[in-house]
């Protein structure tokens, strides 16, 4: 019984002191931060730029999510034609992240 | 309570019975309403994935179906109290299977419903109201230490969701604002906003009260409508799909109370027919067997309105409209409720509603149970 009152304390616990930007799971944090999520487009082999709704790929958007890091590999693998991919979450500057 | 007590004690049966019922109910209710909905999007077409790891299969339509067939299947055996345990196994492993396959799956509502079936099959929930005592028989009492574990999973839920939400974002109602958006506009007036942040302010108290507030016996009949409240507005305010996970929370609440069956006594005057219909129902409502009733039909002793009811308990008696307090009480349809009919405004209603009861005029009946 002590294990496992241990795992109801401290899981959460663990979570809620980590200090990355990033909100963790198993924190019980519902509703408890707003998150941006990015506005997606693509530069593409041409030089056109193309818009792709972010609700078209994502399907379940979660706030653990880091997309910055996940999401520009999977589009440019999606989107073969698209040199680059930027996303943009509320800054001045949007985040291009070439593709291979 | 010492350790020992804890992991020795013997509580009534029926209220963990309760609790898997209800939590067999979400859960079911998850499967259907939310997570096949979900996961099936996770498993369309040129999508972005994010599998937790290369091993574990990817999430297709298939396997949702299956998954979701194994969650209704162990969701319904575990509401009937069928091989509860194992039932209540089978609801956190299918529940745990469908949040790892997908990172994206994560769901705080589906860990807790984990957690809740995790810490039944530990427990014994199929001793009474369930297939499993009609098959082996019923049990009256079960271990405390797994209704100790359920009371204590709710508990860290309330403290740390109180605790997640003290940050900027939150208190300065941003997510509250983005979340009502369609109610109160992208660019709340003052005012409104004012409201929005009490109401995040407020919320961020009444999770941390709900965290200690069950656990003592005062507070509780606070504690039990606030959480009432809190869980009706949480679903109602950010959409049925919460139902389930307010239900569940819920649902651990009445483990919290001593309940004690055969401790109470109820006697009225059976000749108030009123009076008679209103013992009649509530017994009803007695599920837990607390009280046991005793019609007193001698008028001749009764002085007011107040004594046409009376509760006893130990040593202590409570008359008329607080007698009807403390039966509502007592009762696991109406325990959550019941607090508030001592409410100032409420009991002077409810006390005027008692003393019509109390002093209608009936016919002389036999006193009938």
């Amino acid at each position: 019984m002590g294990v496992v009152v241990a795992l109801q304390v401290l899981i959460p616990l663990r979570a809620l002191l980590d200090d990355s930007d990033q909100r963790q799971r198993f924190a019980w944090g519902m509703y408890s931060t707003e998150t941006t999520y990015p506005g997606v487009s693509l530069d593409l082999d041409n030089g056109a730029q193309r818009g792709v709704a972010f609700t078209d790929v994502v399907r379940r958007r979660r706030p653990e999510m880091n997309y910055a890091r996940d999401l520009p590999p999977f589009l440019c693998e999606r989107f073969p034609e698209a040199a680059s991919v930027r996303l943009s979450f509320g800054a001045p500057e949007p985040e291009v992240t070439p593709c291979p | 309570m010492s350790v020992k007590a804890l992991l020795t004690r013997q509580v009534d049966a029926r209220p963990l019975a309760l609790t898997r019922i209800v939590v067999g109910l979400s859960g079911i209710a998850f499967a259907v309403f939310v997570e096949r909905r979900g996961l099936n999007r996770l498993a369309e077409e040129g999508i972005f994935t994010a599998p937790p790891t290369d091993f574990l299969p990817a999430l297709t339509p298939g396997l949702v179906d299956v998954l979701i067939a194994l969650w209704i299947a162990f969701g319904i055996a575990l509401t009937l109290g069928l091989f509860a345990r194992t039932s209540a196994a089978g609801v956190a492993l299918v529940a745990g299977a469908s949040i790892a396959l997908d990172l994206q799956a994560f769901s705080n509502h589906v860990t807790l419903l984990i957690a809740l079936s995790a810490l039944l099959a530990l427990g014994d929930p199929g001793a009474v109201w369930s297939l499993d005592a009609r098959r082996r028989g019923t049990r009256s009492a079960v271990p405390y230490w797994p209704v100790f574990l359920l009371k204590f999973q709710v508990t860290t839920v309330y403290a740390y969701a109180a605790l997640t939400k003290v940050n900027g974002s939150f208190l300065g109602a941003e997510v509250l604002a983005s979340r009502w958006e369609p109610v109160v506009g992208s660019s709340p007036a003052g005012g409104v906003e004012a409201v929005l942040v009490g109401v995040a302010i407020s919320t961020v108290l009444a999770e941390g009260f709900l965290a200690v507030g069950l656990w003592d016996e005062r507070l509780r009949r606070i504690a039990l409508p606030l959480g009432l409240g809190l869980h009706v507005a949480i679903p109602a305010t950010l959409g049925v799909t919460l139902i389930p996970f307010s239900t569940m929370m819920l649902a651990v609440y009445v483990l919290f109370p001593d309940w004690l069956p055969g401790s109470r006594t109820v006697s009225w005057d059976a000749r108030e027919a009123a009076l008679s219909r209103f013992v009649g129902r509530y017994r009803r409502l007695d599920w837990f067997g607390i009280h046991s009733y005793v019609p007193g039909a001698d008028a001749r002793d009764r002085e007011s309105a107040k004594q046409a009811l009376v509760v006893e308990a130990g040593g202590d008696r409570v008359e008329g409209y607080r007698a009807v307090c403390a039966l509502l009480e007592q009762s696991p349809v109406t325990f959550l409720v019941a607090p508030i009919l001592r409410a100032p405004g409420i009991s002077r209603l409810g006390a005027a509603r008692y003393r019509r009861m109390a002093g209608a005029p009936g016919r002389m009946q036999p006193a009938r149970t």
